[in-house]
Order: structure tokens, then sequence, then C-alpha cells
């Protein structure tokens, strides 16, 4: 994996270390006991998606971020760069949960779109947006209760600059996505391999996560979406898996598709996850059938 | 769509042949009688070293301990185990265990089990039986 980092652009392998070093600092800086890390169960915090919320690669679950139980706190920082045929994105971003009851997250998103910028003769090579997210626990536990761990949640989005966005068509530089959650583990699943299951819908009117803006000449009122994943724990901190995430349609300019990855997170620790994915994203802007890794490093406190 | 579809099932197919393997019983997979208190004797002698709720087990009997909740997950597993223990809300009540001290100790019997090398898959068999009774034990 670390092969191919080296034979493309400086940028990621940088994002990649930084978040790392970060990771790392968390790790051991505080390490006075084993106890400092909240008292949930290995992985139970998931991941973080691709804007900032607990889940899994694209796709936030009802699960709190880190390993807080009620009475205490957790939280991570976490860096993820995938690469497609032709285009790059870049996230960098925290949050922390309080009680296992709320979350609150940040996260800034860049597209690399040097594919199309210059053909098209764009103002910019980047869209970049900026995420804060807003998760509820509202009833149930993953693994205790019957009935799903079911949460709410809100995720605010700003483009960072609307010229690109404008000139596709997009209405708004931002907009508000809200999504219900509802998240189930079955411990004895398959054979004894914890089965997950994950599925979300959300209100928004998010063109390519809002990276495009928000609305468009097609559709400027909002899309109920369905978003999924199913993973399977293959040992206690080993989730393979996958995630589905269904996507509106606004722009005339150009067709956009529902997304998915597979993906491996490790969790070697209550510190520590590294998650590996293989993403299908389909036609991105007007470049058809983008598929490629996606990488994600993130330390948990 | 479809190829996503196709994908999605052979994912499926995989990890089902992969995870259905063997026949045995729970019991068989715990290591029987013998195994069963093994890890539990090294979940107990874990939660006494755990600062963060050793004091839930200060005043416990650990023989008789270690010998009502072997009898209790031999029982579970469809060993040949009379389980007559106490009911659970009856011996938790006055202990106020919170969920997080249930988190650790549920933490801890894992740790015990892998120590004894019990397979994943039959640890996750287990903790399914015992995940249920998370609501008799806290706060009581």
């Amino acid at each position: 994996m670390f092969i191919i980092f080296l034979n493309i652009d400086a940028k990621p392998l940088k994002l990649i270390i930084k978040v790392f070093f970060t990771c790392y600092l968390f790790s051991f800086s505080s390490t006075s006991s084993a106890y400092d890390v909240g008292s949930r169960i290995l992985a139970t915090g998931g991941v973080t998606q691709i804007e900032g919320s607990a889940g899994s690669g694209i796709v936030p679950w009802a699960v709190l971020s880190g390993y807080g139980q009620k009475g205490e706190w957790g939280g991570d920082v976490f860096g993820t760069y995938a690469n497609t045929d032709d285009y790059d994105l870049s996230v960098i971003g925290a949050n922390v949960a309080i009680d296992n009851r709320v979350e609150l997250s940040v996260a800034t998103q860049i597209l690399g779109i040097d594919a199309i910028a210059r053909p098209l003769g764009l103002p910019d090579n980047e869209l970049k947006q900026f995420v804060a997210g807003v998760k509820v626990r509202l009833f149930g536990d993953l693994i205790y209760t019957m009935l799903p761990q079911v949460s709410f949640g809100i995720q605010y989005k700003k483009n960072t600059d609307f010229d690109v966005p404008a000139l596709t068509g997009a209405k708004d530089d931002h907009g508000v996505d809200f999504y219900l959650a509802a998240t189930k583990l079955w411990l004895s699943g398959i054979n004894g391999y914890p089965v997950l299951l994950n599925t979300v819908v959300r209100s928004t009117k998010a063109n390519q996560l809002g990276l495009l803006g928000f609305g468009g000449d097609l559709d400027d009122s909002r899309s109920l979406m369905f978003e999924g994943s199913i993973g399977i724990l293959l040992r206690r901190d080993l989730v393979l898996g996958m995630d589905y995430r269904q996507k509106p349609d606004n722009l005339s300019f150009a067709k956009e598709d529902d997304w998915m990855d597979f993906f491996l997170a490790w969790f070697p620790n209550k510190h520590l996850s590294i998650t590996g994915a293989w993403t299908e994203l389909g036609d991105i802007a007007g470049k058809t059938d983008q598929s490629g890794f996606y990488i994600s490093l993130e330390g948990s406190f | 769509m479809n190829i996503k579809l196709h994908k999605c099932l052979s994912l499926l197919f995989l990890i089902t042949t992969a995870t259905l393997a063997h026949a045995d019983t729970l019991y068989t997979q715990l290591g029987e009688q013998e195994g069963i208190a093994k890890f539990v004797t090294k979940a107990i002698e874990i939660s006494h070293a755990d600062q963060r709720i050793a004091f839930l087990f200060e005043d416990t009997d650990d023989e008789e301990l270690i010998i009502q909740i072997s009898d209790q997950i031999c029982f579970l597993s469809d060993g040949p185990c009379e389980y007559d223990g106490q009911d659970m809300e009856e011996v938790h009540s006055g202990m106020e265990i919170t969920e997080a001290e249930f988190d650790i100790f549920v933490e801890i019997v894992i740790d015990a089990m892998e120590f004894v090398e019990i397979s994943h898959s039959a640890r996750n068999k287990l903790l399914a039986l015992l995940a249920p009774m998370r609501k008799d034990i806290i706060y009581q």
C-alpha cells in the first residue's frame, strides 16, 4: 500500500504522516495507564467516515466516536486519503463524544480536480468544504438491546470557494444534511463471527457530498437518500465490510452516481485504527467510472 | 448496478463459506467444564487487578463466584450442568454497576477467553448468550 503512495505526489504522504504523528502523540503522550480510553468494547466506535462522523468509509453509523461510555467522554482525530482514476480526496478532522450521548465533529475536505480544471478552464483545481456535525444517540445499544442503536445527526457543510460549484449550476454554497441512523451488531452473527448492519436515511441537497455545492438546475429540493453498511468481525480487532450510499442527481452538467466501497478496518488497540478500502464512485463531474483506493488513519482518545 | 450487486453477493458468499467451518457444540468449543473454569478463574483474577472495577469484587468469595459463573456458562452452552444459581437482579442488587463497569468486565472476559485460546467464534457465541443479561445486572 505504501509503495503506491510513494509513486504519487507528496500531498497524501504528507497528510498521512501528519495524522500518524498526531495519532502517535495521542497514543503515547497520555498513556500513564492503560485505562485512559473509554470503557466501550474495542471497535464499537467504528471509524470516522469522510464527513467526520463515527461510521465506516462513506456512511455514518448510529455509534458515537471513541470509546466513552455513559459518564465518560472520548473522540478521534483522523485523516483520510482517497484516490480515483481522475481525482483525489483528502479529509482531516476531529470529533468528541460526551456521555455516549452526543457527538460533535469537524472535518475539512479537499477534492483535487486537476483532471477537469485545465480542460474546462476552471478557476480552481481544488474543491474545498468544511463540515461540522452533531449526532445524538436517541435510544438503543449497538450490542446489548434487541432494538438497534438509533441516532439522529446533522451535518452542516460550507464550500470554502463557490466559483466552480456555481459554474456547474449549483444553487447554494452551504447546506445542512439531516440523517437518522440505525446500527446493530449481532454477536453470534454467522457462526460466531459478529455481523453488523447499519442503515441510514438522509435528507440532503448536497452535490457530491457538497463539494459541488447544494441544489442544482435539475433539482433544488431536498432528496431522501438511503445509505447502508454491512460488516463482519473476522477477529475482535478486524472488520471487513461494505458501504453503499445513494446520492442525489441535481446538476444537468454531469451525472452523479451512488457510491460504494469495500473496507477492512483494523483496530490494533483503542488508540488507533487503520482502514483501507476500495471505492466505486461512478461518474464524478463528467469523468466516468471513478474507482480507487482509500486509506484512513485514526487516533482515539 | 448489476456488477455492484454481483460483487456484494460474491463477498457475502465468501464470508459465509469461510465462517461455516466446524459444528461442535459451544460447550465443547469452550473446553468443557475444565476450559470454562480456567477462563472464569482468569477473568476474576484480572478483575481483581483492574483498579477500575476491583472494588466490585472486594467482598466476594472468589471460589464460590467462579463455581457459580462456570456452572451458568456450562448450562447456557448446553453442557451437562444444572444451574441452580440466583436471579441475576438479586445477585447484583445494591452494587449499582454502571454501563462502563459492565463493558470493562465484558472486555476482561474476552481477554481471559483469548488467554486460554478459545476461538473468536466460540467467544462471540458465548457473549451473545450473556449480552441480554445486561439489563438485569446494571443499576441494581
